[in-house]
């Protein structure tokens, strides 16, 4: 049973420091500039360049839902990383984690509570932005579905909490916030890199950053989207289990 | 016979190739206030981490109330309460919020918590600052807010570790102040170098040095366990130069410092030395203004044992 004043904390902190409010404002941002930006690129791009004649397609919600993807993928996720990469390195640089230990808090509680709230930001953020970008994307395009957007939101949402999980582990095994939210960010280039090969792509927790895109245009099969969304699953299982494991061992 | 709060037998803690605690082993009367002495590096902070189930040890056992305690195991945690040398709190919490946040990890009812809080914040005197963010706070008054949340479960042991090393003379007063008022309620268990501090509140105490019990044992029994003591006397007329040549050569004689009507004598053997000079006293009618065995101090002791010789 997990130890809900702890949990509560956790939100809490997340709320009454500024953490939310940037997250939120910058995924809502985003949320809001992805349809804008597809739907005035072309715009904007001739008023640049008047010397030139530029010839480009016409602007569709799938270009908004690309520049969705890309922003949430891409910046969004790695503000949130290092957000999270402080959550428990900061805890141990400042000795605030002793005080929780020491009292009825197991190991467990204390992790659990970490990556449940990291979860339930994640998530908020996310459907907020979502909401934002499809209500824009209406808006500009009159359209905003397609086949394939249900599998889309929840690798989107796995392949963030895999992150997530993964600026835990490094937050657990670094020493000081700096070296753990480092430590973060080349977890996401690494995991990003591995995307390059098409072939291990599916296979990779991270694989949705590109799934996605292929998904929109039809060029995924269903196969393929179970396969990275088990991948993934699997992605956050292992890394949480050893980044508990490491914890429960760890000495303060 | 009082019963045993803390018991620790043969802990050893060993890093890398660093033996910071070897082999020590002490018992912690329940009700006592029992300090923990030793010089910088000695393993003090180690083996209260190991208390707290903080660090694992390499070896040895500890015990509370009969209990053995394991590394990663949470049970007993509502016996004790602890206090770590630099507290960290959450910054953007009040004093009062903090508290709360600490009971409710214990899952305290909130009508419980409500007035033991109240009753915490007075004794520690923050009454007043009750609602300010504990970011804002000096470190005494973060070290008397960790002497609250320590308390917060009604602990039958509280562990502090250097509790008021980081302070200015007025803060260490107050938190020392602190300390003295939990005798009898709960038994204390903490770690110092600040001496004169440990020796007002103090009825036992330890010193370790390298990680090793030098001498454990009540405050009073240690201070009789040294025969080293000073004795001060002055004169009423000008004998003290007869004084001086009639002792001089006297075995218990360590040192001898004469000036003017006034003798300072450090002996190795008080019962010897007061009885030679209480009879060249009577047979010589000598007027005294002045006679004094001062009592050694814990720092006396404290420099000997770590220094190694008695």
């Amino acid at each position: 049973m997990i130890n809900k004043a702890f949990l509560r904390k956790e939100l809490m902190e997340y709320l009454k420091t500024s953490k939310f409010i940037i997250l939120i404002i910058l995924f809502a941002f985003f949320a809001i500039l992805s349809p804008v930006l597809a739907k005035y690129i072309n715009e904007l791009l001739k008023l640049l360049s008047t010397d030139l004649a530029i010839v480009l397609p016409e602007p569709t919600y799938v270009d908004a839902w690309l520049q969705f993807y890309k922003n949430m993928t891409s910046l969004c996720l790695i503000v949130f990383m290092i957000i999270v990469t402080g959550t428990v390195a900061q805890e141990k640089n400042k000795g605030s984690i002793m005080l929780v230990l020491t009292k009825k808090v197991s190991r467990f509680d204390f992790i659990f509570s970490k990556f449940l709230a990291g979860i339930i930001i994640y998530t908020i953020v996310l459907i907020v932005s979502l909401l934002l970008s499809i209500a824009y994307t209406y808006l500009l395009f009159d359209q905003f579905a397609y086949d394939g957007l249900i599998i889309s939101l929840v690798l989107l949402w796995l392949m963030g909490i895999f992150y997530m999980t993964l600026a835990l582990f490094t937050s657990v095994i670094a020493k000081t916030p700096t070296i753990a939210a480092l430590l973060g960010f080349v977890g996401y280039a690494l995991f990003n890199l591995l995307n390059i090969a098409n072939s291990i792509q599916k296979f990779n927790p991270a694989g949705a950053s590109s799934l996605l895109n292929q998904i929109l245009v039809g060029a995924s099969t269903n196969t393929d989207n179970i396969i990275c969304l088990i991948a993934t699953s699997l992605g956050i299982v292992v890394v949480y289990t050893i980044t508990y494991m490491i914890f429960r061992k760890q000495e303060i | 016979m009082a019963k045993t709060a803390v018991k620790i037998s043969n802990l050893t803690k060993v890093f890398d190739d660093l033996v910071a605690v070897d082999k020590l082993s002490l018992s912690v009367p329940e009700g006592a206030i029992y300090g923990f002495l030793g010089p910088n590096g000695a393993g003090k902070t180690t083996t209260l981490k190991m208390v707290v189930g903080m660090t694992e040890p390499t070896s040895g056992e500890i015990e509370v109330y009969g209990n053995k305690l394991t590394f990663g195991s949470h049970k007993f945690r509502e016996d004790i309460g602890f206090l770590p040398d630099v507290p960290g709190f959450y910054d953007w919490m009040t004093a009062k919020e903090y508290l709360k946040f600490a009971g409710s990890l214990y899952n305290i009812p909130n009508t419980v918590l409500k007035d033991r809080i109240r009753d915490l914040l007075q004794t520690v005197g923050l009454t007043k600052s009750q609602n300010k963010k504990v970011g804002g706070f000096s470190r005494g008054m973060k070290q008397r807010l960790g002497i609250a949340q320590a308390l917060i479960n009604n602990p039958k042991i509280v562990i502090l570790d250097e509790p008021v090393s980081a302070l200015d003379p007025i803060g260490r007063k107050e938190v020392m102040d602190i300390i003295a008022s939990l005798a009898g309620k709960v038994t204390v268990f903490f770690s110092s170098h600040i001496l004169a501090d440990v020796e007002r509140v103090c009825d036992h105490v330890i010193i370790i040095k390298d990680g090793r019990n030098m001498l454990e044992d009540s405050v009073e029994n240690i201070r009789n366990l040294s025969k080293s003591r000073e004795m001060e006397m002055e004169f009423e007329n000008d004998e003290a130069k007869s004084f001086q040549d009639s002792i001089k050569n006297s075995g218990w004689v360590e040192k001898l410092d004469i000036e003017g009507k006034k003798a300072k004598i450090k002996v190795n053997d008080l019962d010897n030395a007061r009885v030679e000079i209480n009879k060249w006293i009577c047979q010589n009618n000598i007027m005294l203004k002045k006679y004094i065995v001062a009592e050694p101090t814990l720092e006396d002791i404290f420099i000997k044992v770590v220094n190694g010789n008695d």
